[in-house]
């Protein structure tokens, strides 16, 4: 029998018969080297796959990478120091050990830097307002405070997309897998949507509100289980993933998220009805 | 030391807050990390605006980053990634518009003879403009197989598809591409 199209495709990039019940590379190779027809389609195909090969790329000039730099640099927040948010912590809480180690502990630590955040954000706006009007010092601080917030939620989506889609995509080794990283960041980011979650609300943005709460149930069910999951609780969690449709959901919603950071840095105070 | 290990050590760094330390990974790999955008956004400044993207998002993930993992391979992955949600938030091009990358690479002629064809740039614009052409999953499948040699599988697991849908996804942009780029190679 010939191989298909499909089979050559496979077969051009090496990876005929594999995780599949296809046609092996061998049995390609054996089948071409004795069919003049296949051995010309699939010489046409490798002259297209040349051809795109070829295709240049504009290359950027010699500054391309301090260009990029200058421009990251400001982006980029200090990563938090685990020592120093510990502390934050036990200042909370009295107990600084019991307040980390629990969802409730991350959870006010979170509160408590995303308010220090927003709270330095606003102090630095108050300081500016000294010569400018108020209501401009007040409009600023909001757009400000909205773009704090919305890098905050793009952040929390992307980490929510990333669990999702390793346990989507996961297999099991000798009947189960591993997964106390995903429950532990699962666990995290249960306490962080909840904020948004009611931010959301607050804003008078339903739906995204409507989809964390999808998110948190998916959520707490990894936070919830067991450290390693067997392949039948593992196609559980998929199914659930899969019938919501929440990876989809989720990238749509980033997408939007972006757009309204984009619209926020073109036109401050635009995207005020969201997040 | 390998630049695998380099990576490593940079990475370690600069989850530490070490600035200069993810600077340096920054230098290395963001010309890379610019042709993937490149394949997948089809102009510079696009492609430009996605190499940012890139980079911040991995700075914010650093923590999830594995040691033994290729930082190369996990931060052209964010790359394809920041690509599809650049493209998908960005308003639709005319398709006028890819149709005057073809014209402008012809010489403004509707049917360009087999001499112009066989300049690079000509075919250039023409592969281009056939990617542009493909949907986002098709063609950031494509881009991740065909450009940067990823296996089906991480492919899958970077898109959060199957298997089956990685590789029908690949299928259907291979013969996209041929059915646009066929008759010229051939000619």
């Amino acid at each position: 029998m010939h191989p298909t199209e499909d089979d050559l495709i496979l077969h051009y990039y090496g990876e005929a018969g594999v995780s599949s019940g296809g046609r092996s590379e061998a049995g390609i190779d054996a089948h071409l080297a004795s069919c003049g027809d296949c051995r010309d389609a699939f010489q046409a195909l490798g002259r297209v796959m040349e051809a795109i090969d070829a295709a240049p790329v504009p290359e950027p000039g010699p500054a391309f990478e301090r260009t990029v730099w200058a421009r990251l640099q400001p982006a980029l927040e200090p990563r938090p120091d685990p020592v120093r948010f510990s502390r934050l912590a036990g200042v909370f809480g009295g107990n600084r050990e019991n307040l980390t180690g629990s969802g409730l502990g991350r959870a006010l630590v979170f509160a408590g830097g995303l308010a220090a955040v927003v709270a330095g954000v606003l102090v630095w706006q108050l300081s500016m307002a000294v010569t400018r009007s108020a209501a401009d010092a007040v409009a600023d601080a909001e757009a400000h405070r909205e773009r704090v917030l919305l890098t905050a939620v793009s952040d929390h989506i992307e980490q929510s997309e990333l669990v999702l889609v390793e346990l989507a995509n996961a297999e099991t080794h000798d009947g189960g897998l591993d997964v106390s990283l995903e429950r532990s960041t699962a666990d995290d980011l249960v306490s962080a949507g909840r904020l948004y979650r009611e931010t959301a609300r607050h804003t008078g943005d339903l739906q995204v509100a409507a989809l964390l709460d999808e998110l948190e149930l998916v959520l707490v069910e990894i936070a919830r289980g067991p450290d390693a999951l067997s392949a039948e609780q593992l196609q559980g969690l998929r199914d659930q993933i899969d019938g919501q449709e929440l990876i989809f959901k989720l990238r749509v919603l980033a997408a939007d998220v972006r757009a309204r950071q984009q619209s926020e840095r073109s036109s401050p105070g635009t995207s005020k009805r969201t997040l | 030391m390998s630049q695998m290990r380099e990576d490593a050590a940079a990475v370690a760094l600069a989850r530490d807050g070490d600035s200069e330390a993810f600077r340096s990974l920054v230098e290395r790999h963001s010309r890379l990390v610019f042709r993937v955008a490149y394949r997948m956004t089809g102009n510079e400044a696009d492609a430009e605006d996605v190499v940012q993207n890139t980079f911040l998002r991995a700075y914010q993930q650093l923590g999830r980053f594995e040691s033994r993992a290729n930082f190369g391979t996990w931060v052209y992955r964010i790359a394809v990634n920041c690509a599809i949600d650049y493209m998908r938030a960005r308003p639709k091009r005319e398709s006028a518009e890819e149709d005057d990358v073809l014209e402008r690479a012809a010489g403004g002629t509707g049917q360009p003879g087999a001499e112009q064809l066989v300049l690079a740039g000509e075919i250039g614009a023409r592969v281009q403009a056939a990617l542009s052409r493909l949907s986002d999953m098709e063609r950031a499948a494509f881009v991740m197989r065909h450009y940067q040699g990823f296996s089906i599988e991480e492919i899958g697991r970077s898109l959060g598809l199957k298997t089956n849908a990685t590789k029908h996804s690949i299928f259907r942009a291979v013969r996209k591409m041929r059915l646009a780029l066929e008759p010229f190679v051939e000619s």
